[in-house]
């Protein structure tokens, strides 16, 4: 019931940065609390006195649909994914990893970990009426582990080696090791109807809540209401528009007049503009959906004198950079995963500390007593939002220690190939769902070591504890194993997370029980408008 | 006339050819690979690479060019790289809008322009002639951006008379279809009415001099029949050409425009598409552009013609 709740600010209540994450805690706990008794969390109560079927919900996203395969988890395509299509199992968005029923009624563990086995919700249907079976379970993963497909979670579903379906209700994933956090990603592991799957690009195909009604690229599309849906207790909209506005003044304007109910993604400058008045409230999701960092190529010179690393990372002054960047928008950053994860240790998140002195010590340690002249990549807001703002605090702050920094900024095409190919010395953007089990990121290239690592950065230590913790079941192990993670990428200082940042959503009073998923996508699942 | 037409219609094959070729070319200079979009921030490069094989980017350039002109030559100019759906048709899904937009805020740029233009020659060196000159030249360093968001605060959010954003079609009412186009043709027009006014006064001041309107005027004709029949037809001939010119500009503006109003036009498509590298969008989106620059222009060069009878199009001594 609380756990919508903690996802709203509401306006003129003033809800502090420590009291709400003290509210996302006790959210998780409300949460496991409904897991644990195997039902799927129950809808929020509202201040409007309770969920109210019916009604027309117009969404504004800034980005258009690339296409309707959930596997491509473009900007545009959140807003469809948990409305459109049903994934095996929920998980909470919160950091506390506890897992919800959905299209899976259960499922058990084998006695060495290798193998998850999901019993299937009986009636669950697809939005062409077939019932969904195991074998479909099976297609879909087949279809996401393909090169082609290009899946944003391919290499996190590259663990599973096979599907059994012994029975249509019974589907066994065989793991080539013990894979604890597999959840996080089956969270957005999209149940695929093999039937349609050719026409997926511009109808879809899934059995989620809502279906598709219409679209028309580049303007809008539009769900109703999936009559034949298995849950009776979710659903709650008649329709929901989506309208593609990119310009978020024109944002703004569209929600203040009532042409729109809520906006997705709303920079915190816009969403400062909602709060304290009547008629709106912004909605708080998915904290760490963006993870900003500043992180330097390991490969390059200076950079390849661990020193050097320490000294930047010292000479970063997160508090300002959130202050000042990102005001309202999130958390202090330090550790690879948000202030609220399982995983995260406190005396180790204190270690990110401003500290010029020492990082003028630290330069001449590494025999740099004078500085050095280095380059920093960041991109255009669209890309890397405030990425530039970012760099010209860290400018003035490294001038003091004798680095001379140099801002480059480039179009989100370019910023996005240079970022593929390392070709920086120093970059600043993002990664997304920090809050979710680390082991969902650290096959990600801006958090990993190896030839494809964005940092350049190979250290065997790291990979032995990513490895170790990656496959243990014990949750207490796993976190000593992640704190070990956390203080060698300290130590080793490859790349500093500076901001987690929320999913900021302004919406109209009467838009209730919004939220988000782990990586911010919105999740419409219990969403009602008042009449 | 008709061989004019027919020339001017074989000499737009060399002009596409020549636009083809140089939007593909600057296409493919830009920094930024749409592999990269399709395949997601977290692509290990034989993921890039596969994507690459399925978009037909793994191909030498003059490869990806002939392919795509022979495919284009069919009328098969291929499918957007980002949605898979068939270019054409996200092309023409947007024309209307376009047009719509444009042909709105170039009637409201004329229904500006000439009027204010022919009182200020008029009644040049007044008041009413400084009012209007200084207003068009102070209306011309507005950026229409600025102008679209002082309107949507005004007319909209203040007055609420218009909604701030978004296209209402015909079908789906005229009255909202009329309210949703107001705004973003009246602040497309607004900016480019200064134009026309500067023009349109020029060119009456510049005919009022003329002898055959001293002559008219000796004759003891009223002034409202020497300003109609004299004066402006002969006026209009290069401002009818400066038409053309307006229309080009306009068509950028529209851009800005559609981004302001969240009009989902040609506009807002070609910027997503750059961004995207969605190379055939972009080449077949400006080709469609040329085609219509060239057609308009053609278009006023037969009103020309048309305005002074002197003129003999692809004649003369």
């Amino acid at each position: 019931m609380k756990r919508q709740a903690r996802f709203e600010d509401r306006v003129g209540k003033g809800l502090s940065r420590r009291g709400f994450v003290r509210g996302l805690l006790m959210g998780g706990a409300t949460l496991a609390a409904s897991a644990r008794s195997g039902q799927a969390a129950a809808p929020a109560q509202s201040t409007a006195g309770g969920p109210q079927k019916g009604g027309r919900l117009v969404f504004i996203n800034g980005s258009d649909v690339t296409n309707f395969d959930p596997s491509a988890l473009s900007v545009g395509n959140h807003a469809f994914l948990h409305q459109i299509y049903d994934s095996l199992v929920r998980i909470d968005s919160g950091g506390s990893g506890q897992v919800s029923p959905w299209l899976a009624e259960s499922w058990k563990w084998s006695a060495d970990g290798k193998s998850l086995t999901f019993n299937l919700r009986g009636g669950a249907r697809f939005h062409t009426g077939r019932e969904i079976t195991s074998e479909d379970v099976k297609f879909s993963l087949e279809r996401y582990k393909k090169e082609e497909v290009a899946a944003n979670l391919r290499p996190r579903l590259l663990p599973i080696i096979d599907v059994q379906t012994p029975t249509p209700r019974t589907a066994v994933l065989a793991l080539d090791r013990r894979y604890p956090g597999i959840f996080d990603v089956l969270d957005q592991f999209f149940i695929l109807n093999k039937d349609v799957i050719g026409d997926i690009r511009t109808k879809a195909a899934g059995s989620g809540l809502y279906t598709l009604a219409e679209w028309r690229p580049g303007e809008m599309f539009r769900m109703k209401r999936f009559a034949d849906h298995w849950s009776k207790d979710a659903g709650f909209l008649d329709e929901i528009t989506v309208r593609i506005v990119g310009d978020p003044e024109a944002q703004l304007a569209m929600l203040e007049s009532g042409q729109a109910d809520l906006v997705y993604f709303m920079q915190g400058r816009y969403a400062e503009r909602l709060r304290g008045r009547a008629d709106f409230k912004v909605f708080q999701a998915g904290l760490g959906a963006a993870t900003h960092y500043v992180m330097v190529n390991c490969s390059r010179e200076p950079f390849t004198n661990t020193k050097v690393r320490q000294a930047i990372s010292h000479a970063i002054d997160r508090a300002r950079i959130l202050r000042t960047v990102y005001p309202g928008e999130g958390e202090l950053g330090c550790l690879p995963w948000t202030p609220t994860h399982w995983a995260h240790d406190r005396e180790l998140a204190a270690r990110c500390r401003f500290d010029l002195d020492k990082a003028k010590q630290l330069l001449v340690e590494a025999g740099y007593p004078n500085g050095f002249k280095t380059t920093v990549n960041t991109a255009v807001p669209g890309y890397s939002p405030g990425s530039k703002e970012v760099a010209q605090i860290l400018q003035q702050d490294f001038q003091k220690i004798g680095i001379d920094l140099e801002i480059k900024v480039y179009e989100a095409a370019e910023a996005r190939k240079r970022i593929f190919s390392a070709d920086h010395n120093m970059l600043i953007h993002n990664y997304s769902a920090a809050g979710a089990d680390p082991s969902f990121n650290f096959p990600g290239r801006s958090t990993s070591t190896g030839k494809d690592s964005f940092m350049q950065w190979y250290n065997s230590e790291f990979d032995k504890y990513v490895a170790e913790a990656f496959s243990e079941l014990d949750r207490e192990k796993r976190k000593k194993s992640y704190a070990e993670v956390a203080r060698i990428f300290l130590d080793d200082a490859p790349n500093n997370v500076t901001v987690y940042r929320y999913v900021l959503s302004g919406a109209r009073k009467r838009v209730n029980d919004y939220r988000g998923d782990q990586s911010g996508y919105p999740d419409l699942t219990y969403t009602w408008v008042a009449p | 006339m008709a061989t004019y037409i027919a020339r001017r219609l074989l000499e737009l094959i060399p002009v596409l050819f020549g636009v083809s070729v140089v939007v593909f070319a600057l296409l493919r200079m830009v920094p930024g690979d749409p592999a990269l979009f399709i395949a997601g921030a977290e692509a290990t490069p034989d993921v890039l690479a596969a994507v690459r094989r399925q978009m037909g980017l793994d191909q030498a350039i003059p490869v990806q060019y002939g392919l795509w002109l022979a495919g284009a030559l069919r009328g098969d100019f291929g499918k957007s790289f980002v949605n898979g759906l068939p270019i054409l048709d996200l092309v023409l899904q947007k024309v209307p809008a376009t047009v719509e937009l444009a042909t709105a805020g170039l009637l409201f740029a004329i229904v500006l322009g000439f009027p204010l233009g022919i009182i200020a020659a008029k009644r040049r060196e007044t008041v009413w002639d400084y009012l209007i000159s200084g207003s068009a030249a102070m209306a011309l360093g507005v950026p229409v951006y600025l102008l679209g968001v002082l309107f949507i605060a005004v007319f909209s959010l203040m007055l609420g008379w218009f909604p701030p954003a978004g296209r209402v079609r015909f079908e789906e009412g005229v009255d909202l279809a009329f309210r949703s186009l107001f705004m973003p043709a009246f602040c497309l027009g607004l900016a480019h009415a200064p134009i026309l006014i500067r023009f349109t006064r020029n060119s009456i001041l510049d005919v009022l001099h003329e002898d055959y309107v001293r002559t008219a005027i000796a004759k003891g004709l009223p002034e409202r029949l020497v300003l109609a029949r004299h004066v402006l037809r002969n006026a209009m001939i290069p401002v009818v050409t400066i038409l053309g010119i307006v229309f080009g500009r306009l068509i950028g503006g529209v851009v800005i425009t559609e981004a302001v109003f969240a009009w989902p036009g040609m506009g807002t498509m070609i910027i997503v598409a750059i961004g995207n590298r969605d190379y055939g969008l972009v080449q077949t989106s400006l080709l469609l552009i040329v085609v219509v620059f060239v057609f308009i222009n053609l278009f006023i060069d037969v009103l020309y013609g048309w305005l002074d009878p002197r003129i003999r199009l692809g004649g003369g001594p």
